[in-house]
Parts: C-alpha cells; sequence; structure tokens
C-alpha cells in the first residue's frame, strides 16, 4: 500500500508520541491490574482511535464520545482479554462496534451532513503547515468519498476503512474482524466493487478524480 | 503494490483527515484512570459472577435452557417472518398506504381495507411515528426511501417511495404536493436534456412482460418481471400485474397494479389458473446527463432518445 497511515500522527499535537518499543502484550498484562500501565496504552491508541472514528463518522463531537466509550469498554473487558491477538486489533473492533451501535439508534443522519465543519480547526492532513483552503479541499475530497462509503452495507465499510483508512494488513483486518483472511480479502474485492457501483450510481462525478494525476496523499 | 482497479487507487491515494486532540484526551484519561483505580481486580469479579459461583451441571443445565430458548425463539421470528413477509397477493394504489402494502389477502373487503390503512398512514405521518429503513438508488435513476409504519391491528407496513423523505413533510398533503414538485421537476430535466440532445446512453434494460389471461375472468394480464432493487427486497424477482393489460393502467385515474413474486406467478401459470399467451421483451435505454448546475442524473427512456416517453 502507498499511503503512509502515521504521517499525521508524527505530529505530536495529533496523538501521543507512541511508546517507544515495549513489550505490548506485557503492558496489557499489567495494565488488568496497574491502572497506570492502561494509561500507557491509553496513550499510544488515543489519537488512532480518535481519528479513525472520525474518519468513519466526520463528526469530531461524536468521535470524541465514541472514543470515550470505546476505552471505558475496553477497561471493562480488559480482565478477559487474552492477547492472543493484538491490543489495537481488539481497540478496532470495539471500536467498530461503538460506531455500529450508534448508527442503528441514528439511521437517518449516515450520510456526511457537514458535520466536520464545527470543529474545522482541529483537522489536519499533513504534518506540517497547511492553508485553511488546502484542508477546505481535502476535506470535500474525503467528505464525497465517505458520503459512497456510508452507503455501503456496514461490513463493507468496515473492511474497507481498516484496509485503506488505517492502512492495516489482510491479516490484521481478519483479526479485527474475527475473520480468516481468504474471508477479508474476498470480502475487501466485494466492497470495491460496490463501491464502483456506488460512485456510478451516483453520476459518477467524483470518479473523474480517478483519471487526475494531481491526487497527493497527506504529506509527512 | 500495483494498483489496478481504480478505486483501490482513490482509496489509498485520497487525503486522510486526523483531529488533533482537544482537552477530551486528558479528561478522558483521567475519567479512566479513576475508573481503574476503583474497579475490583479481576479475581475479585469473578467471585461476584453469578455464572461462576454454580456447580457445573447447572451451569450446563442453563446452557441448554438458554440453547433451546434461542431455537424456540428462531424459530417464532422465522415464523413470524413468513407472515410478514408473505409474498402472497398485494395491491398498489395511489393512497398514503400504497405501493408495497398488503390488502385483500384475509378475505375482507380490499377497498375497504385501504380506506381504514389510508387514513391510519395519515395519522401516523402527521404524528411522525414510523421508521426510517434505507434509501435506494436504483439503476434507472429513481430514488426511493423506504420506512416501516405499524398498524393498529399489529400489520407492519412496508413504505417505499419517492422523494422528499417523510421527516421533511407534517402531513400525506404536503408530502403529495412536494412529491407532484420533485417529480415535475425531474420531467423538467429529462426533457430538457432530451430536447437539448445531452442523454447518454450509459445501459440498455430489457423487461420481461408475459401477455397472459386470467382464467376464471376470462381478462387479459400483462405480467412485467422487475428484480429486487435492494438485499431488503430478498432475491426474488417479483411480478407486477396488470389487470386489461398495461394499456389500461395507462389511462387516466386507473393506476392500480398488484404485486407478486415472479415464481408465485409461474406457479399459477402451471396450475392454470393463468394462460400465458406471449412474451414481450421491451428495450428501454438508460441515459445519463448533466443539469445546468453541472450534476448528473440518470433516467429511462425509450430507445432512441427523443422517441415517445415509455411510461410503463
Amino acid at each position: 500500500m502507498a499511503r503512509e497511515a502515521g504521517n499525521c500522527e508524527a505530529d505530536a499535537a495529533v496523538v501521543a508520541p507512541a511508546e517507544a518499543g515495549g513489550d505490548e502484550s506485557q503492558l496489557v498484562a499489567r495494565a488488568k491490574s496497574e491502572p497506570q500501565a492502561f494509561g500507557q496504552l491509553y496513550e499510544r491508541y488515543y489519537g488512532k482511535m480518535l481519528s479513525y472514528i472520525f474518519r468513519r463518522t466526520l463528526d469530531v463531537a461524536l468521535a470524541e464520545a465514541l472514543t470515550s466509550n470505546t476505552f471505558f469498554n475496553a477497561l471493562r473487558a480488559l480482565p478477559g482479554y487474552d492477547h492472543r491477538g493484538k491490543f489495537g486489533a481488539w481497540l478496532y473492533r470495539i471500536a467498530g462496534n461503538e460506531i455500529r451501535l450508534h448508527w442503528r439508534g441514528e439511521r437517518s443522519r449516515r450520510e456526511n451532513d457537514g458535520r466536520w465543519r464545527e470543529e474545522f480547526a482541529r483537522l489536519r492532513f499533513a504534518a506540517g503547515p497547511e492553508t485553511a483552503e488546502d484542508v477546505e479541499e481535502k476535506m470535500r475530497q474525503f467528505a464525497r468519498l465517505h458520503d459512497a462509503l456510508s452507503r455501503l452495507p456496514e461490513r463493507y465499510q468496515t473492511a474497507l476503512a481498516l484496509r485503506y483508512f488505517e492502512d492495516l494488513s489482510y491479516d490484521e483486518v481478519a483479526d479485527v474482524l474475527g475473520r480468516k483472511t481468504g474471508t477479508v480479502k474476498s470480502l475487501i474485492h466485494r466492497g470495491l466493487a460496490r463501491l464502483k457501483r456506488q460512485f456510478e450510481l451516483d453520476g459518477a462525478t467524483f470518479i473523474e478524480h480517478l483519471h487526475s494525476p494531481v491526487q497527493k496523499e497527506c504529506e509527512p | 503494490m500495483k494498483n489496478v482497479d481504480p478505486i483501490e487507487r482513490l482509496l489509498e491515494q485520497t487525503p486522510l483527515p486526523c483531529v488533533v486532540a482537544g482537552p477530551h484526551r486528558e479528561e478522558l484519561k483521567q475519567r479512566l484512570l479513576e475508573a481503574a483505580q476503583t474497579a475490583p481486580p479481576r479475581s475479585e469479579r469473578m467471585k461476584t459472577s453469578l455464572l461462576s459461583r454454580m456447580p457445573p451441571l447447572v451451569k450446563l443445565a442453563a446452557a441448554l435452557l438458554v440453547a433451546a430458548i434461542l431455537i424456540g425463539t428462531g424459530w417464532a421470528s422465522e415464523k413470524i417472518y413468513e407472515l410478514v413477509t408473505s409474498e402472497s397477493t398485494v395491491i398498489s394504489h395511489k393512497g398514503p398506504s400504497g405501493a408495497t402494502s398488503e390488502f385483500g389477502t384475509s378475505g375482507t373487503n380490499p377497498a375497504e381495507e385501504e380506506k381504514q390503512a389510508d387514513e391510519e398512514v395519515k395519522k401516523l405521518i402527521a404524528q411522525k411515528k414510523y421508521k426510517f429503513v434505507r434509501a435506494i438508488d436504483t439503476p434507472q435513476g429513481g430514488r426511493f426511501y423506504v420506512y416501516y409504519f405499524r398498524l393498529s391491528d399489529g400489520t407492519r407496513l412496508k413504505w417505499k417511495r419517492p422523494p422528499p423523505r417523510l421527516e421533511e413533510v407534517a402531513s400525506w398533503d404536503e408530502y403529495e404536493r412536494k412529491a407532484d414538485e420533485y417529480a415535475k421537476q425531474q420531467g423538467k430535466d429529462i426533457e430538457k436534456a432530451i430536447a437539448g440532445g445531452k442523454g447518454r446512453l450509459i445501459n440498455i434494460m430489457v423487461t420481461e412482460i408475459h401477455v397472459c389471461r386470467d382464467v376464471a375472468s376470462h381478462q387479459n394480464l400483462d405480467v412485467r418481471r422487475i428484480s429486487p432493487s435492494c438485499p431488503e427486497e430478498g432475491t426474488q424477482d417479483f411480478a407486477e400485474l396488470y389487470p386489461g393489460g398495461m394499456q389500461e393502467y395507462e389511462k387516466p385515474g386507473n393506476h392500480v397494479f398488484k404485486t407478486t413474486s415472479w415464481p408465485d406467478h409461474l406457479r399459477a401459470i402451471r396450475e392454470g389458473k393463468r394462460e400465458l399467451l406471449d412474451v414481450r421483451f421491451v428495450k428501454c435505454g438508460i441515459y445519463e446527463a448533466v443539469r445546468e448546475d453541472g450534476s448528473k442524473f440518470v433516467f429511462p427512456r425509450e430507445l432512441p432518445l427523443g422517441e415517445k416517453p415509455q411510461t410503463k
């Protein structure tokens, strides 16, 4: 994959600096009895979860609320966590459940309705300086993609977001979804086909961007 | 990894937003640490768990009981689902309860049932008592919103209509007015596109029509085959039944057709209730055009574009 998922996170203001080194499974084991260790896990994953949920909801306030739920649920369930998979994958799964639960109660507001503008000043695409116009334009681009994605069934949205927004490998996505890698590959393949069809149904205006050579990703 | 799929390329290259952490981050951390300090340790929690205090045999019995309840619930749900989503005859009409509601299957007067349901649905719309299910965009360029209504006799009524959304109106009358405006605007857009020769053919759809005769009434019957437009509509094709033929349907004030499943229609032929006389295949072009504001829209028309529009 070409994207560097952590590029935004290089900015210390965006997320906390990741714990350098340190065996995560030991940290998780300690977190079961030591609150400070859970605090370290929190620091490590807060930014990732907040941005992941924001990319799925395009609403900063909602992303913060669901991030809170994610960490509280993780804290409650931590004693039963067997750390066979990665802790991050487990958090992504909890966050995904929170997003699903939220939308179940609010089906009518599933499409992007511009709430990202409410906290516009807190949105970033690059680690370096950006003009407000740059952010606005990139946000519009992302919102168009989000609109199309949000019309797909939930399972495709989650799989595609984990793979392409969070830059997880197929194995990691499988770990999050609790499915086999082969199943995830075919899920993503079908998701891509459905997303393509969704663009075509929407009049394919955004698809024109596909042929534009000026597409740039978030630079580190 | 070499990208061959343009959609995959789009997903990989669209810039990703990140959120700068605000005060929420520290607040949440404090709350989490407080919660972590007050939570009992794992071993203590296990002791207080009801399940952990049960003897193994009681646990087994409880598990079996839960399994039996789940199986029973599943069976009952399936039966209820069958009742609710029965593919038996459905009558569509232009009233508020129309589209895909089920009437006339209980032996009572269908017209009376329709009238009652219409009144009830009008009230429910005014009270905003309905559940939005989803929006459907059809390959023919149409958009529909699906809602569920729960009628007083417990019937779940599935409501599938074009814009506007029910949330945007206060009454059935307002819905009708806005729907008319929407349809007129759509019609204008299409006519403008046709007049300007701007429609670009993007697909050709072929519709199968069985020309039949109803054996009991000796009445002609056209049966149009329709594919489901979304997963919620199941995997079976529908059959739209036009008593007297499609020409009758197109007469003013006579927009009534019945809906059943395509397998039910084939069964009716096999059982001798319907006589199959002929089959027609109607080709319909799907065109894409651009409005003055630059937005694109899709619409169906007979081939070639510019000929008389096909109403059904």
